[in-house]
C-alpha cells in the first residue's frame, strides 16, 4: 500500500517541473518573439506573461506620461490562434483596438498628451475546434517608452 | 483504500490544478481587498479586472522617469543617490531585493546625466546586489562589458540597462518569486520620488512639481502590484508605507478630462488627448518629499 502511494511522487515531480516549464517557455516566447517587435521603444523592464486559455482574458492597468511616445506589444503562442486586445481609459471608454474586421495587428504606438491611466483588456480567441478546450500558450504584454 | 484507474486520474487532474496555480500572481476577485481612498481609476480598474482572470499592474520603469526629470529641467547631483558605501549593510533578501531596485534607479540616474564613470560604479553595485539574490545573468560580466563599449552612447546603455532589469524580472517571475521581483520594483520607485522631491525642494520648478502628482496614478498601480503579494511579511510591511504614502497624494486634486484617440492613417500612431491634469501645492510637495525620505532612508538602512 505504502509502496503504490510512493508511485505518486515521480508524478508529483513532473507536475512541479510542468511549472517550472511553463514559465520557462513563457520567458523563452516572450524574449524571442516578443521583444525584437518592441525596438526601437526602450522595455519598461518589467516581464508581463501569463498562461492563457481560449476565451480567458487578462487586464493591465498602466500610467502614460504626458509629451512621451509609447509602443504596446501583444502577442500570444501560436496554438492559441490569435489574441485580440483593446484600451480603455478610466471611464471604459475604448480608445483603441488591435481588429479592425479582418486586419489585426500586434503592436501599437501612440502618444499621450496628458499623462493618464489606461486599461488594456487581451482576449485569447474563443475555441472553434472543441478538441483544442485544453490547448494552452503564453500571452506576452511588452511596453516601450521612446527617449 | 484501493483506488481505481479513474481515481487516479482525478487525484492527477486535481495535482495539476493546484500547481498551476501555485506561483501564480493572479488576483482572482476574492482576494482582492479594498483598500481605504482608492482613487476613482483604481476603483474602476477593480470592478472590470473582477471579470478578467488576471491582472497587471505596470509601472514606469526608472529610466523613464529619470527621463522625464531632465526633459522638466532637472539637474544631476550625485548626493541625491544612495551611497555605494551603504552596499555592505545588505545581507538579507528583502534588504538586498529593495535596494536592487534603489540602486537600479541610481544607475538609470546616472546614465541619463551622461555621469558614465558613476554608472559603471552602480552597475557593479547592481550586479553583487543581483548575484546575491540568485539573478547573476542579468546585470552580470556581459552586461559590463557590453556598458563599457558603449559607454560613449546613451541610447545603447539605456537599452542595455533596460534590457537587464527585463532578464532579472524574467527570472524571478520564471522561478515563482514575485515578491522578490515586488520589493525590486517599490525600491525603485520610492528612490526615483524621493530624487525628484530633493529636486523639486532645491529649485521652484512647476514641470518637475507635475511629475511628482503625476505619480499619484503610479503609486496606485504599486500599490496594487504589492497587494497581491502581501501575504511576503516585507511586501506587507512596504505596503503600509505605501498607503500612508498615498494618504499625501490624495490631497493633490485631479481632474480627469474627456479622452480622445486619433490615429494617423499614414504613420499608424495614435495620439491619445484627454487625460489628467493636477492641481499641487507647495505645502503638498513638501509632505510627500517628507514621507519620501522616511521610507527611502527605512529602505536604504535596511539590512
Amino acid at each position: 500500500m505504502i509502496l503504490k502511494r510512493l508511485m505518486f511522487l515521480p508524478l508529483l515531480g513532473i507536475l512541479l517541473f510542468n511549472v517550472t516549464a511553463m514559465n520557462a517557455q513563457c520567458k523563452s516566447f516572450a524574449k524571442k518573439s516578443c521583444l525584437p517587435k518592441l525596438a526601437p521603444y526602450i522595455n519598461n523592464g518589467q516581464l508581463n506573461t501569463t498562461i492563457m486559455t481560449p476565451g480567458q482574458s487578462a487586464d493591465m492597468v498602466m500610467n502614460f506620461n504626458s509629451g512621451q511616445s509609447y509602443r504596446i506589444v501583444v502577442m500570444c503562442e501560436g496554438v492559441l490562434g490569435t489574441v485580440e486586445f483593446q484600451i480603455a481609459d478610466a471611464s471604459g471608454k475604448i480608445l483603441f483596438k488591435n481588429k479592425n474586421g479582418d486586419d489585426i495587428t500586434d503592436t501599437w504606438d501612440f502618444t499621450v498628451e496628458q499623462t493618464t491611466q489606461l486599461t488594456l483588456t487581451v482576449k485569447v480567441s474563443d475555441v472553434v475546434d472543441k478538441t483544442q478546450m485544453n490547448t494552452e500558450g503564453c500571452v506576452s504584454v511588452l511596453v516601450g517608452f521612446k527617449k | 483504500m484501493r483506488m481505481n484507474l479513474t481515481g487516479k486520474v482525478i487525484l492527477l487532474g486535481a495535482l495539476t490544478f493546484i500547481l498551476a496555480s501555485c506561483g501564480n500572481n493572479e488576483s482572482s476577485s476574492e482576494e482582492k481587498e479594498t483598500t481605504p481612498a482608492d482613487s476613482a481609476a483604481v476603483k474602476k480598474g477593480k470592478k472590470d479586472a473582477s471579470n478578467a482572470q488576471k491582472v497587471f499592474y505596470a509601472l514606469p520603469s526608472p529610466i523613464e522617469t529619470a527621463d522625464l526629470l531632465k526633459k522638466a529641467g532637472a539637474t544631476y547631483n550625485k548626493d541625491y543617490l544612495n551611497s555605494l558605501d551603504n552596499s555592505t549593510k545588505y545581507n538579507t533578501s528583502p534588504g538586498r531585493a529593495m535596494n536592487l531596485g534603489v540602486y537600479g534607479t541610481d544607475l538609470s540616474f546616472t546614465t541619463i546625466f551622461d555621469a558614465s564613470s558613476e554608472s559603471l560604479l552602480y552597475l557593479k553595485k547592481v550586479n553583487n546586489l543581483a548575484s546575491a539574490l540568485g539573478i547573476s545573468d542579468a546585470f552580470g560580466e556581459g552586461t559590463m562589458d557590453r556598458m563599457q563599449a558603449n559607454s560613449n552612447n546613451r541610447d545603447s546603455l539605456l537599452s542595455i540597462i533596460s534590457d537587464a532589469y527585463w532578464t532579472a524580472d524574467a527570472y524571478l517571475q520564471e522561478n515563482q518569486r514575485p515578491a522578490t521581483s515586488a520589493l525590486i520594483v517599490a525600491g525603485g520607485w520610492v528612490e526615483g520620488l524621493y530624487i525628484a522631491t530633493r529636486i523639486a525642494l532645491s529649485k521652484e520648478n512647476p514641470e518637475i512639481n507635475n511629475r511628482i502628482a503625476e505619480q499619484k496614478l503610479s503609486l496606485d498601480n504599486l500599490i496594487g502590484l504589492m497587494t497581491e503579494q502581501k501575504k511576503d511579511q516585507d511586501v506587507s510591511t512596504m505596503l503600509s508605507d505605501l498607503i500612508d504614502l498615498r494618504d499625501s497624494f490624495a490631497k493633490i486634486t485631479m481632474s480627469a478630462g474627456k479622452s480622445t484617440s486619433t490615429t494617423d492613417p499614414k504613420t499608424k500612431v495614435t495620439t491619445i488627448g484627454g487625460g489628467s491634469t493636477f492641481n499641487v501645492s507647495k505645502d503638498q510637495i513638501g509632505e510627500i518629499a517628507k514621507k519620501a525620505e522616511a521610507l527611502r532612508t527605512k529602505i536604504i538602512n535596511k539590512s
